[in-house]
């Protein structure tokens, strides 16, 4: 049985001991930030790929990880494999229940002290956080000392995209597999021999594949050999990014099939990592959707393909090409492409792409500059009295403004004209920017135009219903979108 | 020739038509026999899907029709192509004869000369009818130069004619010329058809950065004075007050060019239908037209000191172009992105700029050979939209390869499934997803994980065994037939024909004809 509500949850989790023997990951508030540095010396920026990720992953259970390039899928990955150091955040791996259940529960107090509005009860706060750092310096996979993290390694195993470039071209694949064996576990020669054997007709190759090199190998059998060998130190996780892109449709089908008999015979635990989510919905019993290096949604696969709430879920669903000439695509076309996470829209990240926006999702002076262009353009021709030619657009992101220069000073008449404009444009059904306007002013010369924006709010992943987290600003109280219209994946076009 | 007037009317919907075409690569392992014999129509207009795994020789099509197979170790053997009604094949055994001594001896010898003539002619028909999009938009395009010079540079390649018309028809045009469109645009009452018009318009003044101004004064007033005005404003703006003789004069250098190529193109069609009548003919013209070449000397030593100066308005015309293909292929910033270089962008973002360069030339057929590969969902389907409103706003035919059978059925009109160098299925689209016959079509179909579908744990898929043959020693007979279910005797022996089973369904398949029976 599929253990559905709550088991997960980032705050929520509840009911141990259901599902298939209970949590086995743990990841909270996982955090890495690459710094950028231009001239190789001074840092300039950060680039956050994984900022506060949290989520729970059971044995024999698949938690799959879609998003578009670029969104942090492969980072997160590395980190819970402690293949890359993170910034911040903690990984629990087969850490004992009582342990995660308490970390569980400082962290929920901690956060309901945090949204509570009486004053915080200094010592208690402190006394939280002391011991949440002596648990995670104990048992999370991010602090731990190398050696004590040894014993865990073997427990985890990474499968990569390109079965060709991870594995060694020098090496005959019986060394290939012998390896982590070796370096991982006190086999002694004669049980590696024996078991390598076992694995390569668990895969499905036979005993004269041994003795071969890469290079003599398919792509889908490279990658058969990837998972043999990492399966061969009986771990209880494996994290596998993009493991079949690289391949065709007929050798993906049958490395699923692999994959997905060997999850049921040894009880694995997956975190598959695809971009493309027809593999997704077939493997994975939940989903969390990355967007700029934060899950917006996270909820078992069925809800998720057929009742999705965030409207990035929505339009990513959209547009998977579905095989069948007769099933038209629904489908809500992404406007422009992921921006650079080094410098992230304010608010909601996926405000400027959001066809749900509202005016506080974080509309901020840089995302005034076109449309303000675009409505000006055409009064170049139109009249050229209506308003002054535009000299510049200066925009302040920390003080949330957009100054508007002109050549010469507005009359009273014109500045009217001016927001007669803006307003026509907030009227519009995408005009939500405009509307996100707090005021105009006109500036001491008179030759300039003030403009303010209101503030953003920043959305959080919460358990909006029972068991489906979402992290969009439309589930909160009061807002001026009430939610998507569920979509469903692959409906005939009306 | 003959065979083409009697079938021209049956197939005078046909674009692009393969005969026979036999591509190998003579490499230190062997020959690898990459496309065995095949043969495909695309028609005037549609799309038309190529798919198939990996190795199966779908690129190889398309760089043989583009004539572009890497020579060495790729040669077309024989075959022919025909674009339009231009066999691009034509003379294909003059250019290099093959001798096969064994797999691992081949002797080519080049005929170095013929094959020169041979690349220029293919290089014009490439930009001028037939485009390509590649898979990898880095390897096409040229990593030092701005994505906006490369774009204009094909422009300049293939439409100096038109440019250098629309550059003199804008500098000396004056206030009436612009009064017949404008009742002309106004009397259009359907958005669509206006638009295009103004389009049109815009391109042959070479005004088509203006395009969107004019487009939103046609929305604004109605009254022809107003708009006319506004127009004269628009034009008068972007005249530049180009030295009007020497551009004229340019233009008949660039005019005497093209009749050039177009003559032996004539003689090309002519040679390849065997009517010595004809030929004759042909050549008599091309020699009528070189003839008056030597009028251009005095202008051709110009050129070659000031060449650049002449063709300044034209690479500035160019310029404005770039930005409205920019603009075609959806970018949001076409002139900051014209000013990158490829690094600069993003992987969807020169996918676009591959395809703005593509459209550069007007041509007749766009090959895409998997153009959304290597992106995401969401950029797939803006690129997909794109091609196919291209398509359909331009008329133009498509050949689209992809390994995707979920991108095909959305995309194409007719499907070639492919498989080890042969096409093994060809069907309407609706009938390759509905009712597919080959084994290989089959099994690729079941495969198939389906988002739209419900789907889960207990879930398996159904797999083809093994995987694509390399093509060197391919299975005999059928060269499916070491991974098909329904192998009989016959398949290792002898390779079926693709057989039409009616309706335009074809399959090659022993299960579906008689060995004696199709014996062609
Ligand atoms: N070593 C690094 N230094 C700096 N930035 C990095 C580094 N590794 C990754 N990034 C950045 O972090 C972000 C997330 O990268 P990541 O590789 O996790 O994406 P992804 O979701 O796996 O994408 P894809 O689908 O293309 O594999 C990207 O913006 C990437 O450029
Ligand atoms: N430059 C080359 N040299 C040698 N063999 C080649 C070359 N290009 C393609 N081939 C071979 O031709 C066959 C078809 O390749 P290709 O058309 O690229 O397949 P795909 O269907 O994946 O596009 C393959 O066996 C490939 O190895
Ligand atoms: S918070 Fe929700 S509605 Fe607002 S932009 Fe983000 S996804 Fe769209
Ligand atoms: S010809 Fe024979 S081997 Fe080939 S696909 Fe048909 S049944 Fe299978
Ligand atoms: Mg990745
Ligand atoms: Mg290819």
């Amino acid at each position: 049985m599929l253990a559905v509500s709550g088991t997960w949850g980032v705050r929520q989790m509840t009911d141990f001991g259901t599902g298939d023997g209970g949590t086995l990951l743990y990841v909270s508030h996982l955090k890495k930030y690459f710094e950028i540095s231009k001239s190789g010396f001074r840092v300039t920026g950060h680039v956050k790929a994984v900022d506060d990720v949290s989520f729970t992953l059971n044995q024999n259970e698949t938690l799959g990880v879609v998003g578009e390039t670029g969104c942090g899928k492969t980072t997160l990955g590395r980190l819970v494999l402690r293949l890359l150091e993170s910034t911040d955040g903690d990984v629990y791996f087969n850490a004992p229940k009582e342990v995660i259940e308490k970390v569980m529960s400082l962290e929920r107090e901690l956060d309901r002290m945090g949204e509570s509005n009486d004053g915080v009860d200094k010592e208690r706060y402190d006394s939280i956080l002391k011991e949440l750092k002596k648990l995670s310096s104990e048992y999370s996979l991010t602090k731990m000392s190398h050696r004590k993290l040894k014993k865990y390694r073997k427990e985890m195993q990474p499968v990569f995209q390109d079965p060709f470039s991870s594995l060694d071209p020098r090496q005959i694949i019986r060394d290939i597999l012998a390896e982590p064996m070796k370096l991982l576990t006190d086999m002694k020669p004669e049980q590696i021999r024996e078991k390598s054997l076992q694995l390569i007709n668990e895969v499905g190759l036979s005993e004269d594949h041994l003795y071969r090199f890469p290079h003599e190998f398919s792509g889908g059998q490279r990658q058969r050999i990837g998972i043999a060998r990492a399966i061969s130190i009986e771990p209880k996780l494996l994290v596998l990014d993009e493991p079949t892109s690289a391949l065709d449709v007929s050798v993906q089908a049958q490395i699923l099939n692999l994959l997905k008999d060997l999850q049921e015979r040894k009880k694995l635990a997956f975190i598959f990592i695809s971009h493309h989510l027809n593999v997704i919905r077939l493997m994975s019993d939940k989903v969390a959707v990355m967007y700029l290096g934060k899950i917006v949604e996270l909820t078992d696969t069925e809800r998720l393909f057929t009742n999705m709430l965030h409207p990035y879920t929505e339009a990513l669903l959209s547009a998977i090409p579905i095989p069948d000439p007769k099933v038209g695509m629904s489908r809500i076309i992404l406007e422009g492409e992921v921006p650079s996470p080094a410098n992230p829209p304010k608010g909601c990240h996926f405000h400027p792409r959001c066809k749900y926006a509202m005016t506080n999702c974080g509309w901020s002076p840089r995302d005034m500059v076109l449309p303000l262009q675009e409505i000006l353009e055409p009064l170049r021709v139109k009249s050229s009295d209506v308003l002054p030619t535009t000299k510049e657009i200066l925009t302040d992101e920390s003080k949330n403004t957009v100054e508007l220069t002109f050549d010469k000073a507005l009359t009273s008449a014109q500045f009217e004209t001016f927001k007669t404009f803006i307003s026509e444009a907030a009227a519009k059904p995408n005009g939500v920017r405009f509307r996100a306007i707090k005021s105009i002013t006109l500036g001491a010369g008179g030759n300039s135009i003030l403009m303010t924006m209101r503030e953003a709010d920043v959305p959080k992943l919460k358990e909006v219903k029972p068991g489906h987290f979402v992290s969009c600003l439309m589930y909160e109280k009061g807002a001026e979108n009430t939610g998507i219209r569920g979509a469903n994946v692959g409906k005939a076009a009306s | 020739m003959m065979q083409n007037t009697e079938g021209k009317k049956s197939e005078s919907e046909t674009y692009l038509r393969v005969e026979k075409l036999k591509t190998q690569f003579f490499t230190a392992r062997g020959i690898v026999k990459a496309l065995d014999e095949i043969d495909l129509t695309i028609r005037k207009g549609e799309i038309y899907g190529l798919v198939g795994e990996s190795g199966c020789g779908k690129s190889v099509t398309a760089q043989s029709i583009m004539y572009l197979v890497p020579d060495p170790p790729g040669r077309i053997v024989s075959g022919k192509i025909y674009v339009g009604n231009v066999n691009i094949l034509t003379g294909l055994e003059q250019l290099a004869k093959i001798t096969v001594k064994s797999e691992t001896n081949v002797k080519i010898k080049r005929n170095k000369r013929m094959i020169k003539r041979h690349n220029y002619l293919l290089s014009r028909i490439r930009g001028d009818r037939i485009s390509m999009i590649f898979q990898e938009p880095t390897l096409a395009l040229n990593p030092v130069i701005r994505v906006g010079d490369q774009i204009a540079e094909n422009i300049l390649l293939h439409l100096k004619v038109d440019m250098a018309n629309a550059i003199l028809r804008r500098e000396m045009s004056t206030r009436k010329d612009y009064e017949s469109f404008v009742q002309k645009a106004l009397s259009i009452g359907d958005k669509d058809a206006r638009n295009k018009a103004i389009r049109e318009w815009c391109e042959s003044y070479s005004i088509s950065d203006a395009e969107e101004l004019v487009r939103n004064i046609f929305l604004t007033y109605q009254d022809p004075e107003t708009v006319v005005k506004s127009i004269e404003f628009i034009v008068n703006e972007r005249k530049s007050g180009t030295n009007i003789n020497r551009l004229s004069r340019a233009r008949e250098y660039y005019l005497y060019q093209q009749r050039l190529f177009e003559a032996t193109l004539n003689l090309m069609e002519a040679e390849s239908g065997k009517n010595q009548d004809e030929i004759d003919r042909a050549r008599t013209a091309l020699n009528e037209i070189k003839k008056e070449g030597s009028s251009f000397l005095s202008f051709r030593i110009i050129n070659k000191f000031i060449g650049k100066r002449i063709e300044a308005p034209l690479r500035d015309a160019a310029k404005r172009r770039v930005h409205e293909l920019l603009n075609l292929v959806n970018i949001a910033e076409p002139e900051r992105t014209a000013l990158s270089y490829p690094h600069e962008l993003s992987g969807g973002m020169q996918q676009r700029v591959m395809i703005a360069m593509a459209l550069a030339s007007n041509p007749q057929m766009l090959i895409a050979d998997e153009p959304t590969t290597a992106l995401d969902v969401t950029t797939q389907a803006q690129i997909l939209d794109l091609i196919r409103n291209l398509n359909r706003q331009m008329g133009s035919s498509v050949l689209f390869i992809t390994h995707d059978l979920a991108v095909i059925a959305q995309m194409c009109n007719r499907v070639g499934v492919m498989y080890a160098g042969n096409i093994v299925e060809e069907a309407d689209v609706n009938t390759i997803f509905d009712n597919p016959k080959h084994p290989y079509t089959i099994g690729l179909l079941k495969a198939l994980p389906r988002a739209d579908r419900i789907a889960g744990k207990m879930v398996k898929l159904e797999t083809v065994a093994g995987s694509v043959p390399n093509l060197i020693t391919p299975p005999t007979g059928c060269r499916f037939h070491p991974r098909c279910k329904f192998k009989m005797d016959i398949c290792e022996k002898k390779k079926p024909e693709l057989d039409d089973l009616g309706d335009g369904h074809k399959v090659a398949c022993w299960l579906y004809q008689e060995p004696g029976g199709s014996g062609k």
